[in-house]
């Protein structure tokens, strides 16, 4: 305890509050505050520190209105609590709120099966809260603490009182204050998760695992291991308070399961863990490893099979593919997450809100976006529909505006795979390479286009005009000369072939030879070019 | 000599301290209450006070009141052809009771000590020191009128005493306050209020009710809707006040020269004013809470403003704290006597050598930042309180922030007055950078230090450690809407307000135009009499009969309409 706190007041330490208020209220009438504002401050604050060493010192008898009580604050737990709301009653029949509280707590605390409980909860809750004690400040304001306290602590149970308490407390605006308690923060976050879980159609999967986990009919099994692991994934991150309303049992044997299910190789080549070189490499240390040649012997003759002509799932290589899953309709609520759910679901390239925010336009379009989408009450499917055209309309005007090396990495990576397709399907390399979709990219690939696609939406800042539609390419004259002695075809032919006339090899060889020639080229002439293409 | 005003929003009222104790100064009319009111006559002269009130009715379109709301905007109220800004009007109404404060007392008035809702804002305080300024006082302190009537309850006996409520619902703002009273130091515990509700939204109740039975389809207005409008108000205001003694009173208009009566009865106000009185909970909880103190640790909860006469409020202070509320305190009066003890406080007068007051500021101070949350994501907008609501002012608290991106060359700070979590939420005070050595994020830090006085001014001093620089910024106006004060004050002091002795003449007439247009038939006739009469010898210019005439003018028309209300 700090000496000079004691030298301001002009008294000895002492516990007696009394003593120190005399003290303060001496001083202040020397000091001129209006003059000499620090030196009031400087007495304010010894006589703060003072008064806090003498509370502490003595056990606090009053229960205090504002804090979170202890149990023997609550009323109804005794009478040595209860507000003076009425004038002293003789008779001392019991009130009403007393009756409905203790009803209230037998069954939430009690054992009764929910759904036998959920009426009477809120026909208790709502009498409660109705009642004319309430008019009583003292009284409403015990209420509503306690009400906070046994909801949070009789979750799930305490479902049914999360409606009408949040609406006669007014609650959700007291969460927008920057001093909100957490009990209330929690009590509306839990009043969220509920809204969450009620919001999903009845046979959507999530809401199918939610019901598994909470009363569960049967034990862990590999079918719908993918729905549990998504809910439990929600259930951790973005909606913590619905883990109270799982069965722990099933939540054990669940986790137990999927752990295991991770453990396994199946599991893990899927996912990408392992590689397949790997995965081979361990089927042939193993006895009976013919067993392995046969299967790989098996395995490679039905691949041919499948690859001559089995359309895998369509990538094309316009960057913009659709997601397959639509997310569970839920509005817009926390701007960061929802956005970062967005751009990661948009399915445009491999990157989070990280990584938008370090371009602040596209940071800036995004909120505005956000803020519109969330005025207009829109889900997160429509968001993330709106993102994504977003992105695509950003990229097209973010093209004429790349930097060189990234025009050029842009087009590497398409000669690339146009050369890969020159080979065995002219067509597809035509078709590539003078910008129309292709599928049959591999996946390899599809990812690293991706990859640059993100790059190009993150890097750019000042974007072009909004296209036109048309696009004409004008190459430069020494690149067209290039160009031509690289395809080794006739004037005519190539010029032909540009327009787009001609066999698909014919057009194809022409497209990559000008494009060899432009990223032979100087920067300065085969920028716009580049950029163009 | 310095003196106290309550500048209300619907009556204002101006006070000295004097022998050892407050004192009323009564206006030219002899009231001491003065209506917050202007009005524009047809020779572009002003009128200031009661009379202005009278022709809210019968010209509203020449009328302001209830200005005070607006008090802190820009908005514009328009007197006839010329519009004025509601710190202009404010500072007639402080002109016209600084010039009868200086006729009572003899001496002239240097300063004065002006009120204002606990609940203003940082915008709507500087606006009312503008207003005193432009009227040509130098405004030595603003007072939280909640405050002002502690002072008023708390120095009548100097014994210690718990902690008493200070519930003030005046006209047009609602505040509360939790008061300590030790060895003569007045110490305000919390503040908290409503700056939207008040004795006016009573009146629209009222309104509403009537409404619905005399113009259903809203077509009895025609072309002079606002008109219509003035007239309900006006008895909505008497019908209000008539409620307060008895279980229905009767709702009279006249227009268009038909009669218009409903009759409303208490129960049925009751139950249309529920959201109102719902209202009135939310500062009380608020202002509990933040001073940790229980209702039955206090020891009087003591009504002030005209508001309060009215019984639903009773009856809903009495059910909020099980208890009957403390009265004594004379509900118009209060706030102008406290705002005296204050300036006799400021005066040094020697009566007060005892007493001490200190008050809290009822907003929190902060500014904007941004934060990280657990998932590894930054969320922006996040308010940062600086200095908390309800610190005992002047204080001065430091916090310090970090820079959030590498290389960063400035750092910028939005400040901020409100209690919203989302920072842009709350009112915008001021912006100011402060430049930093780029460095990696996080390892340059500023240290804010925010000092608030008791007249609520803003001093920021920030400190960056890196390279040892301070910066200071006094917080202003963001918006430059001071303007040019001289310019202002020249331009107000050029308006012809119609003097003392004429305003009484003129209050007399513009009553009698009123009542005129209120009634019908034979009291019509007898009235429009008396008007030529009153005319006739106004025009004659002989001083006594002049006063005669009036006196008997007015108690004429007191008979017709009972006592005149203020």
């Amino acid at each position: 305890m700090s000496k000079a706190i004691w030298t301001t007041l002009g008294i000895a330490r002492t516990h007696d509050e009394t003593a120190i208020r005399r003290a303060y209220s001496a001083r202040l009438k020397t000091i001129d505050v209006d003059a000499d504002p620090a030196a009031f401050m400087a007495l304010r604050d010894a006589f703060a520190a003072a008064r806090a060493y003498a509370r502490r010192s003595v056990a606090q008898t009053e229960p205090v209105l504002a804090n979170a009580a202890a149990s023997d604050d609550r009323p109804g737990a005794g009478d040595a609590a209860e507000p003076s709301a009425a004038p002293p009653d003789p008779t001392p029949a019991k009130p009403d709120w007393v009756e409905d509280i203790e009803a209230i707590q037998q069954i939430v605390y009690g054992s009764a099966p929910r759904e036998a409980t959920f009426d009477e909860v809120q026909a208790r809750t709502a009498h409660l809260l109705d009642g004319p004690a309430m008019e009583a400040i003292d009284h409403a304001a015990n209420v509503e603490r306690w009400t906070a306290e046994t909801i949070l602590s009789g979750m799930p149970r305490t479902n049914a009182m999360l409606q009408p308490a949040i609406e006669r407390f007014g609650w959700i605006d007291r969460t927008r204050q920057w001093n909100c308690p957490p009990a209330i923060l929690h009590v509306v976050q839990r009043y969220a998760d509920c809204h969450f879980i009620g919001s999903l159609a009845d046979g959507d999967d999530v809401k199918r695992a939610f019901e598994m986990l909470r009363d569960p009919l049967q034990p862990p099994g590999a079918r719908f291991a993918p729905q549990i692991e998504r809910m439990l994934q929600i259930a951790a991150t973005s909606h913590p308070t619905l883990q109270h309303d799982f069965d722990r049992d099933a939540v054990a044997a669940w986790t137990a399961f999927l752990d295991h299910r991770r453990g396994q190789w199946s599991y893990r080549l899927k996912a990408g863990a392992v590689s397949k070189v790997d995965a081979i490499r361990r089927i042939f240390s193993q006895r009976g490893r013919w067993r392995g040649w046969l299967a790989i012997v098996v395995a490679l003759n039905l691949l041919r099979l499948v690859v001559s002509w089995h359309d895998p799932s369509p990538n094309p290589g316009v960057p913009i593919a659709v997601s397959p899953t639509a997310p569970a309709p839920q509005l817009l609520a926390n701007k960061e997450r929802d956005i970062d759910v967005a751009v990661r679901e948009s399915l445009v390239g491999n990157f989070g809100i990280d990584d938008v925010e370090r371009n602040p336009t596209l940071y800036e379009a995004l909120g505005t976006l956000w803020k519109n989408d969330q005025s207009a009450r829109a889900t997160q499917a429509k968001f993330t529909s709106d993102v994504r055209d977003l992105f695509e309309r950003r990229y097209n005007r973010a093209l004429p505006n790349l930097s060189y090396a990234l025009a050029v990495q842009r087009q590497k990576l398409r000669l690339e795979q146009a050369r890969a397709f020159a080979t065995r399907d002219p067509a597809a390399c035509a078709d590539l390479m003078e910008g129309a979709a292709v599928d049959r990219i591999p996946p390899a690939m599809v990812e690293r286009m991706r990859e640059l696609d993100s790059r190009v939406l993150l890097e750019t800042r000042k974007l072009g005009p909004a296209s036109d539609g048309e696009r004409r390419i004008a190459i430069p004259a020494a690149i067209g000369r290039d160009a031509r002695a690289r395809s080794g075809l006739g004037e005519s032919v190539f010029h032909d072939a540009l327009l787009g006339k001609g066999t698909p090899e014919q057009r194809c060889r022409t497209r990559i030879s000008v494009m060899d020639a432009a990223l032979a080229a100087p920067e300065k002439t085969a920028l716009s070019l580049l950029r163009t293409l | 000599m310095l003196v106290g005003i309550d500048l209300g929003t619907t009556n204002s009222a101006v006070a000295c301290f004097r022998d050892g104790a407050p004192v009323l100064i009564p206006n030219s009319l002899g009231d001491l209450l003065t209506p917050s009111a202007v009005s524009m006559t047809e020779d572009c002269a002003l009128l200031v006070g009661r009379a202005a009130r009278d022709r809210q009715s019968t010209h509203p379109a020449m009328t302001a009141t209830a200005f005070k709301r607006h008090m802190g905007t820009n908005k514009r109220l328009t007197l006839g052809r010329r519009n004025f800004m509601p710190e202009d009007l404010s500072a007639l109404v402080l002109q016209s009771l600084k010039a009868d404060a200086e006729t009572w007392s003899g001496e002239a008035v240097t300063g004065a000590v002006i009120t204002v809702p606990a609940y203003f804002n940082d915008r709507q305080r500087k606006a009312t020191r503008r207003a005193g300024e432009l009227a040509g006082l130098a405004v030595e302190r603003l007072v939280n009128e909640p405050t002002a009537a502690a002072l008023a309850y708390g120095i009548h006996e100097r014994a210690d005493r718990e902690p008493f409520l200070i519930f003030d619902l005046g006209g047009g703002t609602f505040d509360v306050s939790i008061v300590e009273v030790f060895d003569g130091v007045v110490e305000v515990r919390a503040s908290a209020g409503d700056n939207r509700l008040g004795g006016e939204d009573f009146n629209d109740v009222v309104v509403g009710l009537v409404r619905a039975r005399i113009d259903p389809n809203g077509t009895l207005g025609g072309m002079r809707k606002s008109v219509l409008a003035e007239v309900m108000r006006a008895a909505a205001e008497r019908t209000r006040r008539a409620l307060s003694e008895a279980d229905a009173a009767p709702f009279d208009i006249v227009w268009d020269d038909q009669a218009h009566t409903v009759t409303i009865t208490a129960a049925d106000f009751e139950e249309a004013a529920g959201p109102l009185l719902q209202r009135l909970r939310d500062p009380v909880l608020r202002s509990l809470r933040d001073s940790d103190i229980r209702v039955d640790a206090l020891s009087e909860v003591v009504l002030v403003g005209g508001a309060t006469r009215m019984p639903i409020v009773r009856r809903t202070v009495t059910r909020m704290f099980g208890r009957f509320p403390n009265t004594t305190l004379h509900p118009d009066h209060a706030v102008a006597l406290g705002a005296a003890v204050q300036a006799g406080l400021k005066a040094r007068d020697a009566a007060l050598d005892e007493v001490r007051l200190t008050d809290v500021c009822p907003f929190t101070l902060g500014v904007d930042t941004i934060e990280r949350d657990g998932g590894g994501g930054i969320r922006r907008d996040v308010f940062q309180p600086i200095i908390e609501r309800n610190t005992v002012v002047p204080a001065s608290r430091v916090h310090a922030f970090q820079t959030v991106a590498d290389n960063q060359r400035a750092i910028q700070f939005n400040i901020y007055q409100g209690e919203s979590r989302t920072a842009s939420d709350n009112v915008h005070l001021d912006k100011i950078e402060v430049p930093v050595p780029p460095r990696p994020a996080g390892e340059v830090q500023a240290q804010v230090r925010f000092s608030y006085d008791a007249s609520g001014l803003l001093e920021v001093d920030i400190t960056v450690p890196a390279t040892g620089q301070s910066y200071a910024f006094t917080i202003s106006e963001g918006d430059g809407s001071a303007g040019d004060l001289e310019h202002r004050r020249a331009a107000l002091a050029k308006l012809k307000v119609h003097p003392g002795d004429e305003a009484a003449n003129a209050a007399a007439m513009a009553r009698a135009e009123r009542c005129y247009e209120a009634f019908l038939g034979d009291r019509r006739q007898h009235i429009g009499q008396m008007i030529l009469a009153f005319q006739g010898v106004l025009d004659a210019q002989e001083p006594h009969a002049i006063q005669d005439a009036r006196e008997s003018l007015e108690k004429a028309l007191d008979q017709l309409e009972g006592e005149r209300f203020l």
